[in-house]
């Protein structure tokens, strides 16, 4: 089963980059990403730019309207994610704990729909 | 006719989580277990009406909800694939020929039928406990668990379930219908949890089974009509849960705290309805027979030290179990064991309890009541939503005989409750205060 670790932190409390805590912070993350990698768990992740390079963008009576910044203007923001297939609801939130950023940040979990044709 | 009928329903509440437990290790899909089983249950009002009630209810009812829920199946194409259909489907075959089963000899009622599903004991516990972790998930939220529990587990209808807890039956189907679909699409396991999950994942069942008991005080005070007695049904529940596992001593210190708490149950209101403080009850009303559970299970498990919260609060109630009054309560144990609970959950509410048990200690001691009421004051900010500590607070003033400070604390207490008969009792207090 496939499940989408959505990641969110709080730029302001993430460690700054330059210091040894980013350091660490990155290697953390890589450690991770090499072992979900190597396991076959993850079948895709990335990391996003910060909220200032967001756009939002609907479409209202057929007009597209493309508004400047992220969708929900919250404290915690959409910063990666991993896409993973493992067996249950319990593995998923255990590789979602495993995420660096889970110590000052959430990892939302969210089954992927299957549309009965995998 | 409305005799075999009856025996179907208890049968039925029995019966219901073994059945369950049985479909769900091959179906992952709690709703068509549930309706399989309800099917199954038609089916016994029928057959057991005119043939009467086999000799194994649970081996006849397990082979019928497999059946009923492979004809389902077979209808439309929610099975994963035909493989997995077809493969359900030999198995179940293969289980009904070990299990000789034959309509007749089951309807003579005379063989003892062994069950397939169930015919190893240790299989049993396990796939029951798979059912009752899955119940209590913690992706699952609080409320429904506490639904699910009491409908998968204890059998309750959805009807009784929604009385208990005044709330109406479309709301109660709706939390049980988001839970369900929960367990299916964000594919909750049906699993033993991993060692090192199984303690919080054991603490999630617990606090669930404490939070239906602690439910049971605002129903039954509530007035509501009702027949479902939820702290009964969390005794169950308990006991339950403890024969699946034995030795585990939080489980054993759950149920004795239950006990011991229940064993008062009838000296908390006096006749006409209102609620008595532990000082004021009359103790000969106390449940002799309960105490004495409760407190041969806290000890038993006590000797597994593997102490926990639940444990050293049925110990703090067996100290006031084994008084003979409220002033002739080991009160110094009963600090010594909250002294114990801080360390497991250091929380303001157990620091006033520790508070009021020292004042206890040497009651009529003011220079010691006033330390330790500064003490309790300190507490205040933490605790300014908290009705408890205000009446805890009017209690020490009180008994410093500061009466116009404690109608104040009182009046706080009183506004921070919805429960009708805990405010009757501080209107009660303030009443005699002016």
């Amino acid at each position: 089963m496939q499940y989408m670790l959505l990641i969110y932190g709080e730029e302001s409390k993430e460690p700054k980059y330059g210091t040894p805590e980013f350091d660490k912070y990155m290697g953390d993350y890589f450690a991770f990403t090499t072992k979900i990698g190597e396991s076959g768990q993850m079948l895709a992740g990335e990391g996003l730019q910060d909220r200032t390079t967001a756009t939002t963008v609907s479409v209202r009576n057929g007009k597209v309207e493309t508004v400047d910044g992220p969708f929900a203007e919250t404290k915690e923001q959409l910063g990666g994610f991993y896409l993973v297939e493992v067996k249950d609801l319990d593995e998923a939130t255990a590789l979602a704990a495993e995420i660096p950023t889970v110590k000052h940040g959430r990892v939302e979990v969210r089954p992927v729909m299957d549309y009965g044709n995998k | 006719m409305q005799n075999v009928k009856n025996k179907i329903n208890q049968i039925s509440r029995a019966e219901k989580q073994y059945v369950i437990a049985s479909l769900m290790a091959k179906l992952r899909d709690l709703q068509l277990c549930e309706d399989s089983f309800q099917d199954a249950i038609i089916a016994a009002l029928i057959h057991w009406s005119k043939n009467g009630i086999p000799t194994s209810p649970r081996a006849w009812l397990v082979t019928t909800a497999h059946r009923k829920a492979l004809d389902f199946l077979k209808r439309g194409q929610n099975f994963r694939s035909k493989t997995d259909l077809i493969q359900y489907e030999t198995q179940l075959n293969a289980d009904e020929n070990t299990l000789k089963y034959n309509e007749e000899i089951e309807q003579s009622s005379t063989q003892m039928m062994p069950n397939p599903h169930l015919s190893n004991p240790n299989k049993i516990d396990d796939e029951q406990l798979k059912l009752i972790f899955m119940c209590c998930h913690p992706a699952i939220n609080k409320q429904a668990q506490v639904a699910l529990s009491l409908k998968i587990i204890g059998g309750l209808t959805t009807k009784e379930i929604a009385s208990a807890f005044l709330t109406s039956k479309t709301t109660m189907d709706q939390r049980l219908v988001r839970a369900k679909q929960k367990i299916k699409n964000a594919n909750i396991a049906f699993c033993l949890p991993k060692t090192e999950a199984l303690t919080e994942r054991t603490d999630a069942i617990l606090s669930t089974i404490y939070l239906i008991y602690n439910e049971s005080y605002v129903a039954t005070e509530s007035k509501a009509l009702t027949n479902v007695n939820l702290a009964n049904e969390a005794i169950t529940l308990c006991r339950n849960l403890l024969s699946l596992m034995p030795q585990h001593a939080e489980t054993k210190g759950l149920l004795a705290l239950m006990l011991l708490q229940f064993a008062r149950r009838d000296a908390r209101v006096c006749k006409n309805g209102r609620f008595l403080s532990l000082e004021n009850q009359d103790r000969s009303l106390w449940c002799k027979t309960k105490l004495s559970e409760g407190k041969d299970l806290l000890l038993n498990a006590l000797l597994k030290q593997d102490i926990g919260k639940y444990q050293l609060l049925a110990a703090i109630n067996s100290c006031h179990g084994d008084a003979k009054t409220y002033e002739g309560t080991d009160w110094q144990q009963i600090e010594l064991l909250y002294q114990e609970l801080y360390k497991i959950e250091p929380s303001p509410i157990v620091t006033t309890n520790i508070l009021v048990a020292k004042s206890m200690i040497e009651p009529n001691n003011i220079k010691r009541l006033k330390f330790i009421y500064s003490h309790l004051l300190k507490l205040e900010a933490q605790l300014h939503n908290y009705q408890p500590y205000f009446a805890t607070k009017a209690d020490f003033l009180i008994r410093l005989n500061q009466k116009k400070q404690a109608t104040i604390a009182l009046q706080k207490a009183i506004n921070l409750t919805d429960n009708q008969i805990e405010k009757d009792f501080l209107l009660i207090k303030y009443g005699n205060l002016i």
